[in-house]
């Protein structure tokens, strides 16, 4: 028997092939789980742009009318919600990959396919809704702030990649991680809320400037920083200027993140069946 | 043999477990086991060798966590061994389950295409098929209803009937068979042959010892993950058999891997009465032990008198007196709400829920099932509550899946059910049938030869009277062989009316009469071949007289000893089983 050992870019352009002849089982698995959701409650996909909606009414009233935080913040409610929707995003990406290894266990188990499917699948369901509640942020926005669509909304475009692409890296770590340590589906909402804080979603950036420095320093590093930078310029147009290291930090991210998260994915997917 | 020929190879394949039964890895534990080095490792598979060869059906048997269905994942891929080369040449289907895929919320129409992109198809292939997949389920009326309102059979065929669109050359099949309804037994079965006779491959794990002779050519028996034997299909499952009724001794496997283990005939356990057969375990680590999976009672239900037999009338409802058997679990808020049923199940295999099924719809009740040995085995509580909520529905959840553990710790009412394994009553059934039609074989003097050794034979019927030991010797001082028979046949008739006892006499015949391989009573032998066998009741009493002559005719005392051994030797270890369950109760009460 002669021992072959395939290189690591062929062993590579083999997955992303075999990948790709599954999408339309991870397209149709993601509407297949999103038209289940629609059956379930009576408002069904609704939830989705209500959701960050909610969220972020109560948001806007904790900060914007008892804490006041928007004294130096033109449009803070278009400004909340552009952040939160954007959270949301990764919110709902980060939990449904973490759950969609653990619990398609009997996928798992009977079948043989490159599992980074049902993360992405699962990406997808959360992408959907994000689209879904971009449509509606300005029929919210426009009688409240009286912020309309400028020529800065093509940057939607890009920030939508570049953040989808930062999702699948996180989502991959994560549904990796979750397989052997179940209890990451415990952890993550506390993450999350945590990142939320530490993020300017709720709070203008100006207002860290009353954060002691090296704290700041820090939060910089926070890849949610450029992320949101973008969507809010292309939402907000001039109100919310974007600099060329915004661009670059958030790809550099994303580019990071998703290649290394699906490398970590991929490496630890000949185990996963047995874990289930 | 050469490559061509050949379907699967597996060269010493092995695959090893970390703790993962009952046990998950979590956090916690990975960073306890960096303390202790030393991790338990659990053998699925150790060094197995096995050719399966294109064209044929090749079962393998064996006790529960012999290895069978981790053997099916490494030949379906999705299981990569630890060590050894295995190789698949053909194109898999792989039912390992029904309706993998599938989501209960969505239409027949939309799961046709989940479960066909699942498998590998593109849309453009399922879309060319689709009407010859619905037209094969016989759903076509029902394709775009929401899957969960269909019925287990129609569940069954349209799994199947996605499955099989896949057009494998290799299909592996684990036990999934043994659900749905008659109807679909049969499709699934003719398809099976279908691909046979395209020189297609069969995989088939089963605990339907007499589905794997009657279908398979080959078969391989396996234990702790080693095969025992590999042979003509047969063979293998009369050794597995004989191993079974001989105690199911672990000292014995190498002798029958070496083939020094004398001849089946010669070693009946007839002969070996006095010796009592090894006690089964039903819980041992926590795992199903063979024939135990399907038993009777949970020890954590107690009625009131602790004689449950007695208590069948499905209207009562009963409390939780104590816990056992399982790990320590929390009391039930409202005891009031476990109900208990019994049911029968008629598989005689791992997957009885839909059997069960159809008893609650016989007793009017409404599909809850409660199926005590399935996910607490599987699964952990913070899993199944994933599970959950991924399901969406904690009602439907439990309706499908739910087992008693479940039901208690989440504080929800439920239908609990209990399970009489069929072979008991088949026992009862064959005996009291050969009584009243040929008295003179069956006469009181034999009856009393096997009442006297109750606790090994005859034990089935004065169980069923007698739970307690004292009273069953007393039952079996003061009565005749004959007469506890009528009882207990009286008592299945009456208390069990789940099952209509004519239709199961019938059954019980035809079973043993194949067993036996008895030729004259061939035409009614089961054989799906043949659909049209004339049912014994609709046979005219003349008719049933002379089957009887052909009965006394025919078999040789022996055999009938044999006949009668095959029947209650099952359900003696029922009877043992049963006995277990109560004293394990009984002690942890006291404690």
């Amino acid at each position: 028997m002669t021992l072959r050992t395939s290189s690591l870019p062929s062993a590579a352009a083999q997955y992303a092939s075999n990948l790709w002849r599954r999408r339309e089982f991870a397209w149709f698995l993601a509407l297949g789980n999103l038209k289940a959701r629609n059956a379930s409650t009576s408002l069904g996909l609704f939830w989705w742009v209500l959701d960050p909606i909610l969220l972020g009414s109560i948001y806007a009233l904790v900060f914007g009318v008892i804490f006041q935080v928007d004294r130096d913040t033109e449009a803070y409610v278009a400004y909340l919600m552009a952040g939160m929707f954007a959270f949301h995003y990764t919110r709902q990406a980060l939990t449904g990959s973490v759950n969609s290894i653990v619990s398609n266990t009997r996928l798992l188990a009977n079948l043989n396919f490159p599992r980074l499917v049902l993360p992405i699948s699962s990406l997808m369901e959360s992408a959907f809704g994000f689209a879904a509640s971009l449509v509606v942020y300005y029929v919210i926005i426009f009688p409240i702030d009286g912020v309309r669509p400028t020529a800065a909304i093509v940057w939607l475009i890009p920030a939508f990649i570049i953040h989808t692409f930062f999702n699948l890296g996180l989502g991959s770590i994560a549904a990796r991680v979750a397989v052997p340590f179940r209890d990451v589906n415990n952890l993550v909402p506390y993450l999350l809320r945590l990142w939320l804080y530490m993020s300017p979603v709720i709070y203008p950036v100006t207002r860290l400037e009353a954060a002691p420095e090296n704290l700041v320093r820090i939060l910089e590093f926070n890849p949610m920083f450029p992320i949101l930078a973008m969507y809010r310029h292309a939402l907000m147009g001039d109100l919310q200027p974007l600099t060329a290291s915004d661009v670059w930090m958030s790809t550099a991210w994303a580019a990071a993140l998703a290649l290394g998260g699906v490398a970590t994915f991929i490496a630890a997917e000949g185990r996963m069946s047995r874990y289930v | 043999m050469t490559n061509s020929q050949l379907a699967i190879v597996a060269r010493g394949v092995g695959v090893r477990f970390r703790p993962t039964i009952d046990r998950k890895p979590t956090l916690r534990r990975s960073i306890g086991s960096l303390r202790h080095k030393e991790r338990e490792v659990v053998v699925a598979l150790d060094d197995v060798d096995v050719e399966v060869r294109k064209g044929e059906a090749f079962g393998v048997i064996g006790r529960n966590g012999a290895g069978k269905s981790t053997l099916l994942r490494v030949f379906a891929k999705t299981l990569k061994p630890d060590e050894g080369t295995i190789n698949v040449y053909g194109k898999t289907s792989t039912l390992l389950s029904l309706g993998v895929g599938f989501n209960p919320q969505l239409s027949g129409r939309r799961n046709v295409l989940l479960g066909g992109l699942a498998a590998g198809l593109t849309k453009a292939e399922i879309d060319a098929k689709f009407d010859d997949i619905v037209d094969y389920a016989e759903i076509r009326s029902a394709i775009d209803r929401p899957v969960k309102t269909y019925s287990s059979g129609m569940f069954a065929r349209l799994a199947f009937s996605v499955g099989m669109a896949l057009d494998p050359n290799i299909l592996l099949l684990d036990e999934v068979l043994a659900v749905g309804d008659e109807q679909f037994q049969k499709k699934s079965k003719a398809a099976m042959r279908e691909l046979l006779d395209r020189a297609g491959t069969i995989v088939f794990v089963s605990h339907s010892l007499a589905g794997v002779a009657e279908f398979c050519d080959r078969a391989m028996w396996m234990d702790s993950g080693h095969p025992v034997i590999v042979g003509e299909a047969t063979e293998v499952v009369e050794q597995y058999k004989h191993w079974v009724r001989a105690g199911s001794r672990s000292q014995d496997l190498d002798a029958i891997r070496a083939g020094t283990l004398p001849a089946v005939a010669a070693q009946m356990p007839i002969a070996d009465t006095s010796t009592p057969p090894a006690p089964v375990q039903p819980w041992a680590g926590y795992e199903h032990s063979g024939f135990s999976h399907l038993l009777v009672k949970d020890p954590a239900v107690t009625i009131e008198s602790g004689q449950f037999l007695r208590t069948i009338d499905p209207s009562e409802r009963y409390e939780v007196k104590e816990t056992g058997g399982r790990p320590p679990q929390p009391p039930l808020a409202d005891p009031a709400t476990i109900k208990v049923f019994h049911g029968v199940n008629k598989s005689a295999s791992g997957s009885f829920s839909l059997t069960i099924e159809e008893g609650l719809r016989h007793a009017g009740e409404e599909r809850r099932i409660i199926n005590r040995f399935s996910l607490f085995n599987k699964y952990s509580l913070d899993e199944l509550l994933d599970m959950l909520n991924a399901e969406g529905s904690t009602a439907e959840f439990l309706a499908d899946h739910g087992s008693y553990g479940t039901a208690k710790r989440l504080n929800r009412p439920v239908t609990y059910l209990t399970v009489i394994r069929e072979p008991v009553i088949r026992a009862v059934s064959v005996y009291s049938w050969l009584a009243k039609h040929s008295p003179k074989m069956i006469g009181d003097r034999d009856l009393v030869k096997w009442g006297s050794d109750a606790h090994k034979t005859f034990g089935t019927a004065i169980q069923f009277l007698a739970p307690d030991p004292k009273h069953r010797r007393e039952v079996a001082n003061t009565h005749t062989a004959a007469e506890i028979v009528d009882r207990a046949t009286k008592v299945l008739e009456t208390e069990f009316s789940l099952v209509a006892p004519s239709d199961l006499l019938d059954e019980a015949l035809f079973v043993t009469a194949h067993e036996m391989q008895i030729p004259s009573l061939t035409p009614w032998k089961r054989d799906d071949r043949q659909p049209d066998r004339p049912p014994l009741a609709d046979l005219d009493p003349g008719a049933v007289d002379a089957l009887s002559e052909i009965l006394s005719a025919e078999i040789d005392f022996y055999n009938l000893h044999r006949a009668r051994f095959l029947s209650l030797w099952e359900g003696y270890r029922f009877g043992t089983e049963f006995e277990q369950y109560h004293q394990r109760a009984r002690q942890e009460h006291r404690t």
